[in-house]
């Protein structure tokens, strides 16, 4: 297991971990202004890691992220919109049903990438 | 029982919030948490408490960064007294006048549609494209909030409600 990427702050954590032919990003807190600050990046930089090393899968573990706003939800967007023009690997959200947000942001999300996302509950 | 106009009051000043605030734009996550916690034990249904917490934050961030510096107020009403029967998310202050004409149409656009899901797929293919901002929040609020959006206009002074009706297992 090699960890790729970490970001820390009060209310929002990052981690990325390559784990065999899989890369786990595990989000956590509040996904907001402090968040929008990084997100974008650190979704590119996943991305070309995951271009790299040639995984096939992405799971992107949301389970203890309380929230997301819009300005995030946009650069997941950003994201996914980039990685199906690339055909490289598909993105699993493992979400938790105790956040009520995710299942309603889930559905938006697996609606507009239906052949590329899939939503794991955890 | 009483259903006069003072258990009427009483009920909505024992469930909402009125908050005065000028809220910067790393503050608005504060405030929601306030809220949710408030009506986790208010409302007692965590799917509800989501959507006025998505529409409280939505609605004061667009506050945080399009309206004048003069304050934003924060209204969170559960109507109908003894037979609570509406819930409002609304965010008074005063607008940008170079942003009021987009934000007409948004709400406009968001409050003819039929079917919100499929409008918010639209906007999210938007999204997609866009290098600044998301243009999402509203379409947010319509779609996984599942609220209405109604525009009050005085002058540059606007107030944009969210509201939802309550669903018999949602009343508190």
């Amino acid at each position: 297991m090699t960890q790729l990427l970490a970001i820390s702050e009060a209310k929002f954590s990052a981690t990325a971990t390559h784990r065999g032919a899989d890369i786990v990003l595990e989000l956590s807190g509040s996904a907001d202004v402090v968040a929008k600050q990084h997100l974008a990046r650190v979704l590119r930089e996943l991305h070309e890691r995951a271009k790299t090393l040639g995984v096939e899968e992405v799971k992107v573990d949301i389970r203890r992220l309380a929230f997301m706003n819009s300005s995030c939800f946009k650069d997941i967007i950003t994201w996914l919109e980039r990685a199906r023009a690339d055909h490289g690997y598909r993105i699993v959200f493992v979400s938790s049903a105790t956040q009520h947000w995710q299942k309603r942001s889930l559905h938006a999300l697996s609606c507009f990438a239906r052949d590329l996302v899939s939503i794991e509950a955890g | 029982m009483s259903t006069g106009p003072r258990e009427e009051e009483s009920t909505l000043a024992s469930c909402g919030v009125d908050l005065a605030c000028v809220p910067e734009l790393d503050q608005v996550s504060s405030i929601r948490e306030f809220v949710e916690s408030y009506y986790q034990i208010v409302l007692r249904d965590p799917d509800l408490v989501s959507r006025i917490a998505i529409a409280a934050h939505e609605l004061l961030e667009n506050a945080a960064k399009y309206s004048d510096r003069r304050g934003s107020r924060l209204r969170i009403e559960i109507k109908g007294g003894a037979t609570p029967h509406r819930v409002s998310v609304s965010v008074s202050n005063i607008a940008d006048p170079a942003r009021l004409e987009d934000l007409k149409g948004t709400i406009s656009e968001l409050g003819k549609t039929n079917d919100p899901a499929v409008l918010y797929q639209q906007y999210i293919e938007r999204a997609a494209q866009r290098e600044e901002g998301s243009g999402l929040g509203l379409a947010r609020i319509r779609a996984e909030a599942e609220m209405s959006l109604v525009l009050e206009l005085e002058g540059n002074a606007v107030c944009v409600k969210a509201e939802t009706p309550l669903q018999p297992e949602e009343e508190p």
